[in-house]
């Protein structure tokens, strides 16, 4: 976890080394500190990728929507599969991405490419977020010459947070996706696709926004994943 | 590549979840495509106002997960909807601020779609279309609240500020002198000033500042009125309800709350605006009319009427409860003349009945509705007799009519003497209409089969009513006379561009909803209740009753009752709007006044009268009258 002033100084940093959409994405500027969480401009994003393990999984598939003024504008919601190469073939039961239609995918340039514009000016949204920011922003530095460093919010976090103040033992309590959504009362997905599973973390945000013990946080004041 | 049709897949979800409920599972499967992709996503904790009371709002709701709760305007239950149902509808076909209160029974997943695209698929899909209005016109008659006449607050808790506004504002720089703004208020008409710089409201400076902190404390008069008017006063928003600002000045004890809109003021609500909005109560003016000693304070109550029908409109009274409530200021109006009349001319010298005629007669007067009515004698008059009457007809017509009732261009009044006979005479006059029925005189006659006793001698009435409960019912040609006028009324087949179509592809300017539509309906209404001998005169109860008989299917009356409710909701909305254009208050609506969705009902309500009509030719076989 970083801190606000933290993300600044890395954003700044990686901002002067970086080329192309990285360069375009730092330029645009990122809510104010003090806009309540709930009210700030997100980008709810999901991957897809071979393996659990981060050093080795390659992206397999990107899904993103944003959240405006409280409400998710799946007009905006975007999916792509990504060409990842033959030699990617990951657990096909999960994703259920199978190699002919991987490799009818775009680039990973172009996946990458799609996101940094739809995040800038955005925090990012995910759940579990260090998947989404590890994968993408080793992409970024391969790409564009530099990390992607984006305000984050992660709904995983954010649960384990409610949970604690709550009675539950956050220890005891399951804060996966479907595990935290049935706590809300939200409908049971099909997870494990990249599209679905945004649209679903998205949803989780609103509801943990609504349900949050206290007064609502701001932006500046959680820290952020 | 397809980045679109890999995405479609995507949110098949969402896609496979409208396709199991209703109407989505019946529009085409390619429109059912482009759903999803242009829904939002909200959610709403227990408990939380999902669509306030009153508010505009912009999306048709689809419930997903958890239920909500649809309260009408008194804070009943009037609905629970589950997943898969659809709300917050009332405000979206029309376009007009929520009927209901939608409140978060459970924690609510609701995906929301545009009201532009909801409209879009109501033209696109008829079975989408139909479906809707059926919920919709179900829940206006089971839920709204009718028109409350002991519901002095409604106005108050209905009505938006912006709609009360009445002017522009009248401001003034801060550096104006204080006798300056003093005389601008007096040219202007107004208690209170709104002191800006530039866009900015600055300040307000009303009459009793003059008086209190100007006249009093011995200023003078060329003091910049900035240094003595109120800074950053108290100001509301436009959008909020007339009782909040009630609440507002009370509160603060102000006189003038200055209403803002998007950082601009647009206009003050003054004490009195909100005092007048009370006065804007059906039950007072009712009460009122009955307590008018002189024909010209009773006038001015009547004028009343359109700014108290507007308010009751503007409330979603139901169109019916409207116009009962014209017609019950028409019959006070009438027994409060009538017992000035008596005043003026003495006791009368026999028992009588004053009959209403026509829409009077049937509880369907609207804002323009003429004079039409009667009287019934209980015996031949002596010469001396007839002149009282005459007099008295005379005196209570002359006065109808200086109050605002036009007089009826086919004298069917109590002043012609043909309508102003004994009981005998009209149960002689009825008895050969029904009996020996020619196709003019019996079309002329239809009014008088609408007849109601506004006062006097009731069991005059009854006496002759009961030829017609007896003898139509037998009348085989009467009855098919009565069929084959109401077979062949003409109503338009729709709209093109600006124009009405009518049955002869004729493009018309102007649609004559009367008509056009109330009317046939009211013929067919009417040929039933004759038929069954029933006694109900609403248009509305004669459907409802001859509904599932032998002369009207239910499915029929059904939608008869829900064309002709909407057409006059349409009647009252344009005579309203006329009036307070200063416009003739008249019957004939300009196709461009009608949205989209307006039009396409309205289309629709008239293939219901045609297609009612159709049938009638064998219900009543009209072929032994010719055509």
């Amino acid at each position: 976890m970083i801190g606000r002033s933290g993300l600044r100084r890395r954003r700044a940093a990686a901002s002067a080394l970086a080329a192309g959409a990285l360069a375009r994405y730092y330029r645009v500027p990122l809510p104010e500190d003090g806009i309540r969480m709930v009210d700030a401009p997100i980008l709810a994003v999901d991957l897809e990728c071979t393996s659990l393990d981060l050093a080795a999984a390659r992206i397999l598939s990107v899904g993103h929507v944003p959240i405006d003024r409280q409400r998710v504008d799946l007009a905006a919601a975007r999916y792509l599969v990504v060409n990842a190469g033959a030699e990617a073939t990951g657990n096909v039961a999960v994703h259920g991405l199978t190699d002919d239609v991987i490799a009818t995918g775009a680039p990973l340039e172009r996946a990458v490419e799609q996101v940094l514009q739809a995040c800038a000016g955005r925090v990012l949204l995910a759940h579990h977020a260090r998947i989404e920011t590890t994968l993408l922003s080793r992409a970024c530095q391969v790409l564009y010459g530099a990390p992607w460093h984006p305000p984050v919010i992660d709904t995983m976090v954010l649960e384990r947070r409610i949970l604690r103040r709550g009675a539950d033992r956050p220890d005891r309590a399951g804060v996966d996706l479907a595990t935290a959504r049935e706590r809300y009362g939200l409908p049971r997905y099909r997870s494990h696709h990249a599209l679905t599973d945004a649209v679903a973390c998205a949803e989780l945000f609103l509801a943990q926004m609504q349900q949050w013990p206290g007064r609502p946080p701001t932006l500046g004041r959680v820290r952020l994943g | 590549m397809g980045l679109d049709r890999v995405m479609d897949v995507e949110l098949d979800q969402i896609r496979d979840f409208l396709a199991q409920h209703q109407p989505y599972q019946d529009l085409p499967p390619e429109i059912l495509d482009e759903v999803p992709a242009r829904l939002q996503v909200a959610y709403f904790r227990r408990g939380a106002v999902v669509i306030e009371l009153g508010a505009r709002n912009e999306h048709a709701h689809i419930l997903r997960s958890g239920a909500v709760d649809i309260l009408d305007s008194l804070g009943e239950l009037a609905d629970r909807d589950a997943a898969g149902d659809t709300f917050g509808l009332s405000s979206v076909l029309t376009a007009g601020p929520s009927l209901y209160r939608i409140v978060a029974h459970e924690d609510s997943l609701c995906y929301l779609l545009p009201a532009a695209d909801f409209r879009e698929l109501m033209s696109r899909s008829e079975a989408f279309a139909q479906y809707f209005m059926r919920q919709q016109v179900g829940r206006f008659r089971d839920a709204v609240a009718p028109l409350r006449l002991s519901d002095p607050g409604s106005a108050m808790l209905r009505t938006q500020l912006k709609e009360i506004l009445r002017r522009e504002p009248v401001t003034a720089a801060r550096h104006t002198p204080v006798d300056e703004a003093a005389r601008l208020m007096a040219r202007e008409h107004v208690s209170a000033l709104l002191i800006t710089d530039g866009p900015q409201l600055v300040g307000i400076f009303t009459d009793r500042d003059v008086r209190a902190r100007v006249v009093a404390e011995g200023l003078d008069p060329s003091v910049p009125v900035g240094e003595v008017m109120t800074p950053d006063p108290v100001t509301i928003p436009a959008d909020r309800l007339a009782m909040e600002a009630l609440a507002e000045l009370s509160h603060h004890q102000v006189n003038h709350v200055p209403v803002m809109q998007e950082g601009r003021v647009i206009g003050v609500v003054t004490a009195a605006d909100l005092m007048r909005l009370a006065r804007d109560n059906p039950t007072l003016l009712l009460s009122e009319v009955a307590q008018q000693s002189d024909v010209s304070a009773l006038a001015a109550v009547v004028a009343r009427l359109p700014q108290v029908v507007r308010s009751a409109a503007g409330a979603h009274a139901a169109p019916g409860d409207v116009a009962r409530f014209i017609t019950a200021v028409a019959d006070g109006a009438t027994r409060r003349v009538v017992r000035l009349a008596e005043a003026e001319l003495g006791r009368a010298p026999m028992p009588y009945c004053w009959v209403a005629l026509g829409s009077q007669g049937r509880q369907e007067a609207g804002l323009h509705s003429d004079q039409d009515n009667a009287m019934i004698l209980a015996r031949d008059p002596t010469p001396q007799e007839e002149q009282y009457f005459t007099a008295l007809a005379a005196y209570v017509v002359d006065a109808l009519a200086t109050i605002g009732y036009p007089r009826c261009p086919g004298e069917v009044m109590a002043t012609n003497p043909a309508w102003r006979v004994p009981v005998d005479v009209w149960r002689r006059y009825l008895g050969s209409w029904i009996r020996d029925p020619q196709p003019q005189a019996v079309l002329n006659a239809q009014i008088f089969f609408d007849m109601r006793p506004v006062l006097g001698d009731r069991s005059l009435f009854e006496r002759t009513r009961q030829v017609v409960l007896e003898q139509a019912p037998r009348s085989r040609r009467f009855l098919a006379h009565l069929a084959q006028a109401a077979h062949t009324a003409k109503t338009p087949l729709g709209f093109f561009r600006d124009f009405v179509l009518d049955g002869s592809g004729r493009e018309q300017r102007t649609l004559d909803i009367k008509a056009g539509g109330l009317a046939p309906i009211s013929q067919i209404a009417r040929l039933s209740a004759l038929a069954l001998g029933n006694r109900a005169l609403g248009t509305v109860d004669r459907l409802r009753s001859a509904a599932d008989t032998r002369v009207l299917s239910a499915d029929h009356a059904a939608d008869l009752v829900d064309a002709y409710d909407f057409l006059t909701a349409l009647r009252t909305r344009h005579q309203v709007h006329s009036h307070a254009e200063g416009g003739p208050v008249d019957n004939r609506l300009p196709p461009a006044s009608l949205s989209p969705f307006e039009r396409r009902h309205l289309k629709n309500a008239f293939a219901v009268v045609r297609r009612t009509q159709s049938t009638l030719p064998y219900v009543y076989r009209t072929e032994v009258v010719g055509s």
